[in-house]
């Protein structure tokens, strides 16, 4: 190549990088990132603020998906543009196993030692779940005056038709988890989900049972009077009652809920000071108030959850919660699953 | 009905049956938009339809949340700066590749139409893998860069066909009369094409403004665009002010084609003039 060709090339990579900011993150600052909505509005809150108050550096908060985010590390290893990521519990180790992320313990963030290991286990070590969500029991109380105390005599009394009674359909993603958690509420496993399909046929079979594809649907068929009652996550539906829907109620199944978590972690190639941002995600305080705007429960273990949060909470004993093994056969084994529901029962 | 009106009904039926047919066929197209707009003024805290009440409180929650304006103002410079580089870069292409004697011309222009062809999902994951390899990272430029490609094909296209239906005898006429080229170019051809330029533009923008999948995997805290932001938005708190977000898009896109029609006419944008 010649000197003037070299020069030119050169000049407009030098000048495109100029422009393109790329690389003009100070050393000082973060990136961190968050789902939209009142997710972002907690994370800058709760912990970004916290962050930037103790150590004097800024985090800057990006907003969008852990898909979206690890495509970028991946491409970036060497400088990566996101510091700290928050993803689900499968998006989590399968970031560890594709080296995107770093193994995290108490050495690196003090306070994992404070979380329960329910929450370390559901990543496999990758860091911890800093909060967690769990599929409860909502329903309207003016319609349901008597409403179930276990998700058996839940179902038992959906298909005797005391109500009508909405389920997430299996377009919804976690629904081959669900499957499972069923399969392990009457019997079964992860090995055996016919259990969970012998329950489903007879809600089907029952004609009382509709299907929420969306979770704004199952707020819309609660609020038009289409559900009575359903199946649906403890933070969405206590943020719906604090909304003015205090019509409807939240019944935590005494024979355990499935929870689902949400991870943080440091991506490889990342500055340390995201250990620092770390450690505050997984202190008490910070989390309290993360549990207060989201009405999450939360997962270190010396929280002291605000008077609101307390009543409200699924204690880690209530919560079915699959291992890292389990996740891995229904990560296997969802497609066969899906098949078999759409054969089987439709809803 | 008596026999005269049946013979007056009968012999309408063609225009009849064509006007119900575009009735049908506006309300097919205008109606998700019309619900949406609706929905946008509800008050209720969730998405429904009909909407209950009517109320502004979800545009103040989009004026209120600062991801919602931030990337609102990213999409619509980025759709303009699209617009400029998709025109500097392919009207010398369409001229070229039309008119230009070079060789392989015509496979040269499938190469640049070629983006239209590709799922857009797969060519901003490829985008920003080879962007990041060429060191512009995740950043503005990348961001402009990926749009530049898939709007290319749509000012190269309108800017060739507007191009192509122009007689090449007022150029020849220009030159025998002693014009340069840059004075053929300034004086005859650019006036000429002048509305390919604007469709192109026109279309560029719009194409930047309303994409997701190539915008995706280009966020950041700076680069975020609006539409980035709604879907991580209503993923996790789907409101009423995504309806309004919506809303405001659209505005945007209705001033942009009022704007044209102002300064050039809608009608003068179509290769047939």
């Amino acid at each position: 190549m010649s000197r003037s060709k070299r020069w030119i090339q050169g000049s407009i990579v030098g000048s495109a990088m100029l422009f393109s900011g790329a690389g003009t993150v100070s050393a000082e600052e973060i990136t961190v990132t968050s789902f939209g909505g009142i997710w972002e509005t907690a994370i800058t809150n709760c912990f970004a603020a916290e962050y930037e108050k103790r150590t004097g550096r800024k985090a800057n908060v990006t907003i969008g998906s852990p898909a979206q985010w690890m495509s970028q590390i991946e491409a970036n290893p060497d400088n990566p543009p996101i510091d700290v990521i928050v993803s689900t519990q499968s998006q989590t180790v399968a970031a560890g196993e594709g080296g995107l992320i770093s193994r995290a313990g108490p050495n690196e963030i003090p306070n994992l030692a404070d979380v329960d290991p329910l929450f370390i286990d559901a990543v496999d070590g990758w860091g911890g779940c800093f909060d967690f969500g769990s599929f409860v029991i909502a329903y309207n109380k003016d319609t349901v005056k008597n409403p179930p105390k276990s998700l058996k005599e839940f179902m038992d009394r959906t298909i005797a038709g005391d109500w009508v009674a909405s389920f997430p359909s299996i377009t919804y993603a976690i629904m081959p988890d669900i499957i499972w958690s069923f399969a392990e509420l009457y019997g079964g496993s992860a090995d055996n989900v016919d259990p969970a399909f012998e329950i489903f046929k007879k809600i089907k079979a029952s004609g009382n049972a509709i299907a929420w594809a969306s979770v704004t649907d199952f707020l819309n068929q609660m609020s038009t009077g289409d559900a009575d009652i359903g199946m649906y996550w403890d933070g969405r539906a206590y943020s719906f009652i604090d909304k003015g829907n205090d019509w409807m109620g939240v019944i935590t199944p005494t024979d355990k809920a499935y929870m689902s978590c949400v991870a943080m972690n440091k991506s490889k190639g990342a500055p340390d000071a995201a250990w620092e941002y770390l450690n505050i995600v997984f202190e008490p305080g910070p989390q309290s108030c993360f549990s207060d705007y989201l009405n999450y429960g939360v997962t270190n273990q010396k929280v002291q959850y605000s008077e609101k949060m307390k009543n409200r909470v699924t204690w880690p004993k209530d919560l079915r919660a699959p291992s890292t093994a389990t996740s891995r056969k229904i990560a296997e084994n969802a497609a066969d699953w899906i098949e078999r529901w759409n054969k089987e029962i439709g809803l | 009905m008596n026999s005269r009106s049946w013979f007056r009904l009968k012999q309408n039926a063609p225009k009849l049956s064509m006007l119900a047919y575009m009735v049908l066929f506006f309300i097919f197209l205008l109606g998700p938009i019309l619900i949406v707009v609706a929905i946008s003024f509800t008050e209720t805290e969730y998405v429904a339809f009909p909407p209950k009440g009517f109320s502004l409180r979800w545009y103040e929650r989009f004026f209120e949340y600062d991801a919602f304006v931030d990337s609102f103002i990213v999409s619509v410079e980025l759709a303009i700066a699209t617009a400029v580089l998709g025109v500097g870069l392919g009207v010398p292409a369409a001229l070229a590749v039309t008119r230009g004697h070079v060789p392989y011309a015509n496979t040269i222009m499938t190469f640049l139409l070629s983006p239209l062809s590709m799922p857009l999902i797969v060519m901003g994951f490829a985008l920003l893998f080879y962007l990041s390899a060429l060191g512009f990272g995740v950043s503005f430029l990348s961001l402009l860069i990926a749009h530049t490609v898939i709007s290319l094909p749509y000012v190269v296209r309108t800017v060739a066909g507007v191009y192509r239906g122009i007689s090449p005898d007022f150029e020849e006429s220009a030159a025998v009369l002693g014009a340069n080229r840059l004075q053929i170019f300034w004086n005859i051809t650019l006036p000429m094409i002048k509305p390919g330029i604007f469709a192109g533009m026109l279309f560029a923008m719009l194409i930047s403004i309303d994409n997701l999948p190539i915008s995706f995997f280009f966020g950041s805290a700076d680069t975020n665009t609006l539409p980035v932001v709604m879907l991580s938005y209503l993923e996790h708190q789907f409101d009423p002010s995504i309806a309004a977000a919506s809303c405001i898009q659209l505005i945007v896109a209705v001033i942009g084609l009022f704007i044209v029609e102002r300064i050039y006419g809608l009608d003068a944008m179509t290769p047939a003039t």
